[in-house]
């Protein structure tokens, strides 16, 4: 439950930060996009690869922020995985799935902060993924170990 | 931005970005395992190992952005407990998958847990005859 909830935050978060921002923000130097050079100014962090004059969004054709595009990529497979593992959790035949999907979704859950933290340049979430990984599995220690014997 | 400093950090930047997107795909394919494999034995092998992989790379990718040696025995430390933790939970999972029989025996080419059982009931019964023999010393004997 509260892994699903954890979840549902992490990728609000994310898609937030991709998508549902205002076209007035959208104008605005975004700090995401933004990396601060040592000198004060900033610059768009961006690949060479991939053209420099995007403003944050979309905008015009083929200029998409590198890490932006990334970061939907990203999203995009993480929703998958989530969805599937929850759906294994309402599902699972077996209480021992569904203690098993629990923990496949809070690696998800774990990848999600990794992955913002990476493409954002931050490390605030970095306590929590190390308590994630600390603590995560006694949850399912302590299901398996009192699980009875009987199917379901 | 010329110079190979610049140079430098672009490949940083497209190493940390293809560190991030194998691990998303490792827990992809974690889920992928989950969904389809069809007991619980096989899921579990699906779900706990490509997670530990998937995560080296991510935090490989939040230690190359980050661009800092001090990150790194914090990233190490979240990573050698998954390492440590993630076992132990599939260990206790698997005991108890086995206890209650949640595994497909036509799906197994060895059992080699089955000879140990066997063995642990025979020398129960035979050494406390007294005892009435269930299946749950038998167990708990066998692991």
């Amino acid at each position: 439950m509260l892994a699903s909830l954890l979840t549902l935050l992490a990728m609000a978060r994310v898609w937030n930060r991709a998508f549902w921002r205002t076209p007035q923000d959208a104008q605005l130097p975004d700090p995401v996009l933004l990396a601060t050079k040592p000198d004060g100014t900033t610059a768009l962090r961006t690949s060479k690869y991939v053209s420099n004059t995007a403003s944050g969004r979309f905008q015009g054709k083929g200029t998409v922020p590198l890490m932006t595009l990334v970061l939907v990529i990203v999203t995009v497979i993480l929703s998958l995985a989530a969805a599937g593992a929850i759906y294994r959790m309402a599902v699972g035949p077996s209480l021992l799935d569904r203690v098993l999907a629990a923990d496949v979704l809070l690696a998800i859950v774990g990848a999600a902060l990794a992955t913002d933290m990476a493409v954002n340049r931050h490390l605030h979430s970095l306590a929590l993924l190390v308590a994630l990984s600390l603590i995560g599995f006694i949850g399912s220690v302590t299901v398996a170990r009192f699980v009875l014997d009987r199917k379901g | 931005m010329n110079g190979p400093a610049a140079a430098v950090d672009d490949i940083i930047d497209v190493l940390s970005i293809i560190f991030i997107l194998v691990g998303a795909l490792m827990s992809l394919a974690a889920t992928i395992g989950l969904l389809l494999f069809p007991d619980l034995m096989s899921r579990m092998h699906a779900a706990t190992k490509p997670q530990v992989l998937g995560l080296l790379l991510l935090l490989a990718a939040v230690g190359l952005q980050q661009r800092d040696w001090a990150v790194l025995p914090v990233l190490l430390v979240a990573w050698i407990f998954q390492l440590l933790t993630v076992p132990v939970s599939a260990h206790m999972v698997g005991c108890a998958g086995y206890r209650t029989k949640h595994l497909r025996q036509d799906m197994l080419s060895v059992d080699e847990l089955d000879d140990v059982v066997a063995a642990a009931a025979g020398e129960a019964v035979r050494g406390r005859p007294d005892r009435t023999h269930t299946d749950q010393d038998t167990y708990e004997t066998g692991n």
